[in-house]
């Protein structure tokens, strides 16, 4: 009989874990399960070392925290059996208004909470030179240059960074500037002999696509003077 | 620009028309393919008529084989086994059931096409009116490249009209007569898709024409690299919007319904129109998915601006959308299996599927970082943390994560229809006794997958960036611009206002004016 009770008598650590682990055994619900689910948001992701990998910043804790109130919300009304409905024709078409009225909110709302980007044309139409005209093409998604490249951070990642590549360009093909070396890389793209190493050919040949007169602009503006208001990237 | 249009723009003008109309002709083209299935379903119950069914399916499998053949594309021989596929099916196994209320459901519905015909034309012609306004550039590029095809339009335009008021007038004198009555229906259907697959024809030029398209023959024109992409998913969207329109419909109805009977009936008739709704809907994604591998293929840099760049975002609210679409649907079917007497014991699944659910909706629309473009700096004084995702878990933002959770969400939909059927074959269906906010869903779905065609309409159109016909005619209007996320909500949104408000007048005219003459007479 003692062993037995013994069994049953629960070790400390348990006990610990028990104690610990008690109110939130009083949790239950979509209420219950929501704020667990919070606590991780805000409470574990913020004790979880940065360079861990895994710890969600701020906006997406606020991403997360929308979706957990939603599915509360849905969760409680899994919970209803019935819910009253209005008798007459006019509550009835009251209350599907309102229903209506509010999803479509609620759809318009997401759409205006999350990131936005600048929609309005260029205010300017003053002639460009070549630096701005190029800065313009590379910016442009057509031919969209800056899909795998970046310039001063902004931009893809497939492709090497273009910051500064006035003073590597030179370095690359023996007997080519520059400005050469850039011109030919433009035109022929993959196909051309010399790929950056640890980069994929994937450049399709743009002297096909672009003009002489465009190819020259674009090298204008990587080689050339970097232009202030940011990226002047268009559309 | 020629031409605007005073307070509201010209292009705000013309994507409110076009959008109203492609919602009405969604419905009146969506909505008689299962009218004409309701109407054959509730048919005198018959022998299976073989010797009519298999040279059908016969000569069927023959045209599809050709046409497996004859097809350019691999994307282009997955479709037309696909639509085969469905047609066969239906073809060998859909059979008269004689339940009378499937007359009844056809025959109700097809009266407020009738009266939504009307509305999609007038709408049609202020979007014409638009362009040659306005647009004029545009009209007459796409009238010189399509001059056949819009003359095949405009005959089929007639036909079409003849053959729907062939079908609704004659429903009572060709009662005893119905394979006659049928076949008005389903030669309605074809003129109606054939008129979709035209404009689709125009439709998916502007944003995929092909190379040298100037001098291009009309079958290269109108066979462009998204056309049949492009069909097949707007072929089985229709069906989708249809029923869950009737769904709507039923929904109102079976909340205002005084009797018994009335009641049953109709929340019959929304259960029939959801079921419909989301059988094609688990196939719409995949259709999706064909018709950005043909956008992908036809140009790179086209799907890089949709999906990594300026229109990223709009596929997390498309993400959104679409699982709302799903968990309104399964919540419906959990509502469908509480009223099947004996079905206490099947409750039990609900909350874990929907907790699954949930989850699989949070990977999809999940984003990779918290920047409104692929050039976007990273805001001064923000830190890089807060708005890219944790290197370690940075595969939930990619595509095979969102795919996995697509699907996973499609496979549970499904698994809710297996416990439905599960739990009918051990108790009975206690028709008109479901629980009232299972009808608030059906008007909670058909909200949503309006404003869902609206936002990926725009995504289409957006896609085509600063030209009228991508690398073919250039928009030099002041409207040339992408149109950031919210202001293409609040557009989506007005223009589904204005759409649920002209569908409310229909709905008042068709079954609660008409029902009331109908009383009285």
């Amino acid at each position: 009989m003692r062993g037995r009770s013994e069994k049953e008598r629960p070790a400390g650590s348990q006990m610990a874990l028990a104690s610990v682990l008690g109110p939130f055994r009083r949790l239950k619900g979509p209420g219950g399960v929501s704020l667990l689910l919070l606590l991780v948001i805000w409470v574990g992701f913020a004790l979880l070392p940065e360079d861990s990998g895994v710890s969600f910043g701020l906006l997406y804790r606020v991403f997360f925290t929308a979706i957990v109130l939603v599915g509360a919300a849905f969760f409680w009304l899994l919970r209803q059996e019935r819910v009253p409905q209005p008798r007459s024709s006019a509550g009835v078409l009251g209350s599907v208004v309102l229903v209506y009225l509010a999803t479509v909110s609620l759809m318009v709302a997401a759409g205006i909470v999350l990131p936005q980007f600048e929609g309005a044309p260029a205010e300017s139409k003053e002639p460009l030179d070549a630096v701005a005209r190029g800065q313009a093409l590379f910016w442009n998604t057509n031919p969209g240059c800056f899909l795998c490249h970046s310039i001063d951070g902004s931009g893809g990642t497939r492709a090497p960074d273009l910051t500064e590549v006035a003073s590597r360009a030179g370095q690359r093909v023996a007997g080519l500037s520059a400005g050469e070396y850039l011109q030919e890389k433009i035109k022929a793209g993959l196909t051309y002999q010399y790929t950056v190493p640890q980069y994929s050919p994937i450049m399709p040949p743009f002297g096909q696509v672009l003009t002489e007169e465009q190819i020259k602009d674009i090298i204008a503006y990587l080689v050339g003077p970097r232009l202030k208001g940011g990226t002047g990237r268009q559309q | 620009m020629p031409i605007d249009v005073p307070l509201i723009g010209a292009r705000n003008a013309a994507w409110l028309a076009a959008q109203l109309h492609l919602y009405f002709a969604a419905f009146v083209l969506g909505a008689p393919i299962f009218i004409v299935l309701c109407e054959y379903l509730g048919n005198r119950q018959g022998p299976r008529n073989w010797r009519i069914r298999l040279p059908l399916v016969g000569t069927f499998a023959l045209l599809a084989i050709v046409a497996v053949l004859l097809a350019e594309r691999n994307v282009d021989r997955i479709i037309i086994l696909l639509v085969a596929s469905i047609l066969l099916a239906t073809l060998l196994f859909v059979r008269p059931s004689g339940d009378q209320r499937f007359e009844r459901l056809a025959h109700e519905t097809m009266k407020v096409v009738t009266i939504a015909y009307s509305l999609t034309a007038i709408a049609g012609g202020l979007f014409g009116l638009i362009l040659m306004g306005p647009y004029s550039k545009v009209a007459t590029h796409l009238f010189q490249q399509f001059g056949p095809v819009f003359a095949i339009y405009g005959l089929l335009f007639f036909v079409e009209t003849i053959l729907m008021y062939l079908y609704w007038y004659s429903w009572e004198p060709l009662a005893q007569r119905k394979g006659l009555h049928l076949s008005i229906g389903v030669a309605l259907n074809v003129s109606g898709t054939v008129m979709m697959l035209l404009m689709n024809a125009v439709g998916s030029y502007m944003l995929t024409p092909p190379g040298g398209s100037e001098t291009a023959g009309i079958w290269s024109l109108v066979n462009n690299a998204t056309w049949s992409g492009l069909n097949l998913h707007r072929f089985i969207a229709n069906i989708t919007f249809g029923g869950f329109m009737v769904a709507l419909f039923a929904a109102f109805m079976f909340l205002t319904a005084r009797s018994r009977e009335d009641r049953a009936f109709y929340d019959w008739m929304g259960f029939i129109g959801n079921f419909i709704g989301v059988a094609t809907l688990m196939i719409l994604p995949l259709a999706g998915y064909i018709y950005a591998k043909e956008l992908f293929l036809y140009d790179a840099v086209i799907s890089t601006f949709l999906m990594a760049d300026k229109l990223s975002f709009f596929f997390v609210v498309q993400g959104v959308l679409v699982s709302m679409l799903f968990l309104g649907a399964n919540y419906y079917m959990w509502m469908s299996i509480r009223r099947i007497s004996g079905a206490e014991s099947f409750m039990g699944y609900m909350r874990p599927i929907f907790g699954v659910i949930f989850v699989a909706t949070a990977i999809w629309i999940t984003p990779q970082n918290f920047l409104s473009d692929l050039a976007a700096p990273i805001p001064e004084g923000v830190s890089p943390a807060d708005i890219l995702i944790p290197d370690q878990v940075a595969f939930l933002g990619l595509m095979m994560a969102k795919a996995l959770a697509v699907t996973v969400i499609i496979i549970l939909t499904f698994t809710t229809y297996m416990i439905y059927r599960r739990a009918l074959s051990r108790g009975e269906v206690q028709w008109g006794e479901i629980a009232p906010q299972s009808q608030y869903a059906l008007v909670f779905i058909p909200a949503v997958a309006v404003y869902t065609m609206g936002l990926m309409g725009a995504i289409r159109e957006l896609a085509r960036q600063d030209w009228h016909v991508f690398k073919v005619l250039k928009d030099n209007t002041p409207y040339a611009f992408t149109t950031p996320l919210a202001d293409v909500s609040i557009t989506v949104g007005i223009v589904t206002l204005v759409f649920f408000t002209f569908m409310a007048f229909i709905f008042w005219v068709g079954f609660k004016l008409g029902r009331a003459g109908e009383v009285r007479a």
